[in-house]
């Protein structure tokens, strides 16, 4: 069944249960009981009244807060400020702030605010040059805002001066029954210290009283001016400003968008730590799942869009693993509990392997916190998330798309780290703890480092790790973090002879001697000697909590740092001279009987002639490969070719044979590209990578042209023109399909549309670690060379990297073409290589 | 000075008679709950009524309000009820659907939140790609995503049943 087909049935099905229903709200000449039409004349009127002459200070109706817990501002003690006098009095240091969600309208400073009874209204303000017209409302209990109203410029302008105009908005200002501090509406300003570090908050009230409060986390700490609050009777919420970098940083601007509401400390949630087990070690002997019965995990780490989110908050959840006995993996799962106050997980099965999780990051504090909102946002793109590895050392890894959790048992025995690579050093001392204790932040590891092998698979089989094994790694002497790409040496059990050398990223070389040793490592190391024989290259990820992992066409390797059960016992026999060792030529010296794989994920196999090429993916831990063999039934030899590593996350949407080559379309994980295999000559092309939303399904391949017809925009203006190939990719403006595209017009200065792409193609480059990329613009018969440089070493460039190069190439083509007098029709005559 | 419609009364209650069925009807599909979708039509009409005046185009303007809170009780409900389970149908739908389309409505059911109502407002409401993507809050780009995965995942619990 077409998809055309089912939405056709789908379309019947609703219109059937819709049309079955008739609707039971009462139509206007019934009188609809439940729409109340609000007062707003008759409270614009009455507020009038009350406000009159009074200006902008009777929104905060100081008439009612005559009647408050009036206190001696100038003498308020910063921690014990009581805010109701029927409640126990609440140290104001103890009090948390949670980041809300942003708002609807452009953050600003020289706003008013009131408080209605139930929401934060803000009105009017300043954008820059000019006024700001909009007012909303935020909701603290619902998280919520709402568009008030669209007031003209000069409404807003005068907001301060007319607060009948914010009545009309929709807003009656009252008053809580208690203020904070004596202030019901005031100003929040940071000052940053001298060393760009957060410095106090403290509230202003509009009648010049002042508090202290307590600092929210560093990411939103370093300065505001002007941010408006108003207290609710419960809670303080403060909104706008002028966001400011740092002292002698010019980069103040407005925002953040997101409220900040500072609230007493709620209960703590109660968790119910699963029973007492003893875990299992790093024994070497296979994982029995149902060991993990009942465990309960401690938040490890998150990683944030590639950024390492300090755990800063305790948090624990509670699995259940695997309740109705042995099963294969994929395991059935569920877990309630929540994970720190960031999110309130409601955790629950619903196939193997996919987890729903919900997150409420309103409920506290830290960096955690801040990020929240998100990582929230990233969850609600996800609907997804994969349960990837349980190791023997028992980490459990959660990843979807940009998104990476770590969990590790709460019971310590077996425990590795934690490590934080961003210890929350940068915490106001104050900051308050609650729930269970942490794990709390052990130093990054330096120096010599013992990995233990934690997994291997060749093939596709899991390799019992049923030896002892041990490398010793000397990174720098310093963090592992910062420099992994240099050595390793010594043993790897006997069955890999040491001189594991790891010159780049990518390039690995690793001599093994499975003649030593017995074991069903052994049984499998002349099949994994094979595999790296043919590898040129494997991917190589070094990250504190998982040790290394080693991905290469056929075989996975995986280490933990650090926890032997029982000393090496092997590390004393010498290992034999080099000269012992058959020395390998490289790929097609070796040449294997059989398929090299099992079936791989998205197979797909294509007839070359004497050859027929099979590709498919396999998705690890840093990154997804592109991995195949070659068939020669001539010759009746199989060769593995060479592997491609794509994007993290990504799988193989679509391949097609294309001229004398396959071109590949993958995608998820948050970024997908375009590469294709030349089987002639054993080489990849890096056709583009893209970053953001995506999505490509139908193509189809017409007069040397491989022609996208489904998906995004940005993707459906991206031709590969074959016969023009190695200039092969057409990049143009961005169109929709169903728009004709126009023929080839004369020559033309490029348009940002065709900057963009430009961009798209060095973020390509950058992503793919290469040295040197070489961009050829062509623009009718003016041709230009761009060649940008990249450290390929940094295993992710940093955004400034990438956009240094951009600005580069722009700048190269701006100079060499904008001058030009290209004047005409604007065409898709622009070309863009791409030769890593 | 930009002019703000001020429709009058009478508008109002073209309006909520025009747009009273489609909309509940739509939130239904939503929702999966008559109670709900109801529900959020009230909420909805509560929200829009006060700031009728300063609304350009108060249909459209109802009508995502309703899709919001509709897409919200969903949710809620979801998690309130601890999983995903499917929504049961009132029975006294029931009657009107033929074999397949219950088949068809029960796998809709197993949908996440968001294919579901990007299928919804594609083949119920009828609303082009863009205006999805207002709606949702996401380029239109995700909506195609959302459609086309929603319609594999449609696929996919139509064979399994």
């Amino acid at each position: 069944m077409t998809d055309d087909e089912l939405a056709n049935e789908l379309s019947g099905a609703l219109h059937a249960v819709a049309d079955a229903y008739e609707p039971t709200t009462p139509v206007p000449d019934e009188t609809p009981a439940r729409v109340r039409v609000q007062p707003i004349v008759l409270a614009a009127a009455a507020a009038m009244i009350v406000v009159a002459g009074l200006g902008i200070a009777l929104l905060r109706s100081d008439d009612d807060a005559a009647d408050l817990d009036v206190r001696d501002t100038a003498t308020s003690s910063t921690t014990s400020i009581a805010v109701d006098e029927d409640a126990d009095t609440q140290p104001l240091a103890a009090w948390l702030w949670t980041v809300g969600s942003p708002a609807p309208i452009e953050p600003r400073g020289g706003h008013e605010v009131a408080w209605s009874g139930d929401e934060f209204a803000v009105l009017g303000g300043d954008l820059g040059p000019g006024a700001a017209g909009e007012a909303a409302a935020y909701d603290p209990d619902a998280d919520s805002w709402r568009i008030l109203i669209q007031l003209e410029v000069e409404a807003a302008r005068s907001l301060r001066d007319n607060p009948a105009v914010a009545v009309t908005a929709g807003i009656e200002p009252v008053a809580p029954a208690h203020a904070l501090g004596n202030i019901l509406y005031g100003t929040v300003d940071a000052t940053p210290l001298e060393d760009g570090g957060p410095g106090p908050w403290t509230l202003t009230g509009d009648d010049g009283g002042q508090v202290e409060l307590p600092n929210i986390p560093d990411r939103y700490g370093f300065g505001f001016r002007g941010a408006r609050a108003a207290w609710t009777g419960d809670a303080l919420v403060v909104w706008g400003g002028i966001y400011d970098c740092g002292p002698g940083a010019n980069c103040a601007s407005f925002g953040p968008n997101e409220p900040f509401i500072l609230r007493p400390p709620a209960d703590e949630p109660t968790v119910e730590p699963g029973p007492e087990v003893d875990l299992p070690m790093a024994t070497g002997e296979p994982v029995d799942l149902t060991e993990l019965l009942g465990i309960t995990w401690v938040l490890y780490s998150i990683e944030l869009d590639g950024e390492l989110v300090a755990d800063d908050e305790p948090g624990t959840i509670a699995f259940e693993i695997n309740q109705a006995g042995p099963e294969p993996w994929p395991l059935p799962l569920t877990a309630t509990g929540w994970a720190g106050c960031d999110i309130d997980a409601a955790m629950v099965s619903q196939a193997d392997g996919q987890l729903g999780w919900s997150a409420a990051p309103s409920a506290c504090a830290g960096e955690a916190s801040s990020l929240a909102t998100l990582f929230v946002d990233r969850l609600a793109d996800t609907e997804q998330l994969n349960l990837l590895e349980l190791w023997p050392t028992p980490f459990l890894e959660l990843t979807a798309p940009d998104i990476r959790i770590l969990l590790v048992p709460a019971t310590s025995n077996t425990v590795v780290g934690p490590v934080s690579a961003n210890p929350p050093a940068t915490l106001p001392p104050s900051y308050p703890e609650t729930g269970p204790p942490s794990p709390g932040p052990t130093p990054v590891p330096t120096g010599p480092q013992e990995l233990v092998l934690a997994r291997m698979v060749v093939d596709g089989t899991t390799v019992t790790n049923d030896e002892p094994r041990v490398i010793t790694m000397t990174v720098n002497g310093s963090s592992i973090l910062s420099d992994w790409s240099t050595s390793v040496e010594g043993w790897a059990g006997c069955d890999y002879r040491g001189d594991v050398t790891i010159s780049s990223a990518i390039d690995l070389t690793w001599d093994a001697r499975p003649d030593l040793c017995s074991g069903e490592v052994s049984a499998y190391a002349a099949t994994f000697l094979d595999r790296l024989r043919r590898a040129t290259s494997a991917s190589v990820n070094l990250s504190p909590p998982l040790g290394l992992t080693v991905l290469g066409p056929g075989f996975e390797l995986h280490f933990v740092v650090g926890v032997v059960q029982s000393p090496p016992t092997t590390t004393t026999t010498a290992p034999p001279p080099d000269d012992v060792l058959p020395e390998a030529t490289g790929p097609g010296a070796w040449p294997l009987l059989a398929a090299p794989f099992g079936p791989l994920d998205h197979e797909h196999t294509f007839d070359f002639g004497e050859e027929t090429i099979t590709l498919g993916h396999y998705t690890g831990v840093p990154s997804t490969a592109i991995v195949g063999y070659g068939y020669n039934a001539t010759l009746d030899r199989w060769r593995v070719i060479q592997p491609r590593t794509a994007f993290p996350g990504n799988v193989i949407e679509w391949a097609m044979r294309t001229g004398d080559r396959v071109s590949t379309f993958l995608d998820d994980g948050g970024l997908a590209g375009l590469w294709t295999y030349r089987p002639s000559t054993d080489s990849w092309d890096v056709a583009l990578g893209y970053d953001g939303s995506y999505d490509m399904w139908d193509f189809r391949y017409e007069n040397g042209r491989v022609i996208p017809f489904s998906g995004t925009p940005e993707f459906a203006s991206i031709l590969y023109r074959d016969p023009n190939y190695p200039a092969g990719l057409v990049g143009s403006r961005t169109r929709r399909l169903e728009e004709p595209w126009p023929d080839p017009g004369v020559g033309h200065a490029p348009s940002l549309d065709e900057l963009f792409i430009l961009s798209l193609y060095v973020d390509a480059a950058a992503r793919n670690h290469v040295d040197t990329a070489t961009f050829t613009v062509r623009l009718d018969d003016i041709t230009r060379s761009i060649v940008v440089e990249f450290d390929s070493a940094v295993h992710d460039p940093s955004d400034a990297a990438v956009d240094a190069a951009r600005t580069a190439v722009e700048a190269t083509v701006n100079s060499e073409m904008s001058g030009r007098n290209f004047l005409g029709s604007v065409g898709d005559h622009y070309e863009f290589t791409f030769v890593p | 000075m930009r002019s703000i419609r001020r429709p009058a009364e009478t508008e109002w209650e073209q309006l909520y008679r025009d747009e009273r069925g489609p909309l509940v009807r739509a939130a239904l599909l939503i929702t999966g709950s008559p109670e709900m979708a109801e529900d959020a039509f009230h909420t909805a009409v509560e929200r829009v009524r006060p700031r009728l005046d300063d609304i350009i185009r108060p249909g459209a303007y109802l009508r995502t309000v309703v899709v919001n809170v509709a897409r919200d009780l969903a949710k809620r409900a979801a998690k309130e009820r601890g999983s995903g389970l499917p929504s049961e149908l009132p029975n006294a739908l029931h009657a009107d659907l033929d074999t397949r389309q219950m088949e068809i409505w029960t796998a809709l059911q197993g949908l996440t939140e968001r294919r579901r109502t990007a299928l919804v407002l594609r083949y119920y409401v009828d609303l082009p790609v863009g205006e999805i993507a207002e709606l949702l809050d996401c380029q239109p780009g995700t909506v195609s995503s959302l459609l086309h995965r929603g319609l594999a995942d449609l696929r996919e619990e139509l064979s399994d049943d």
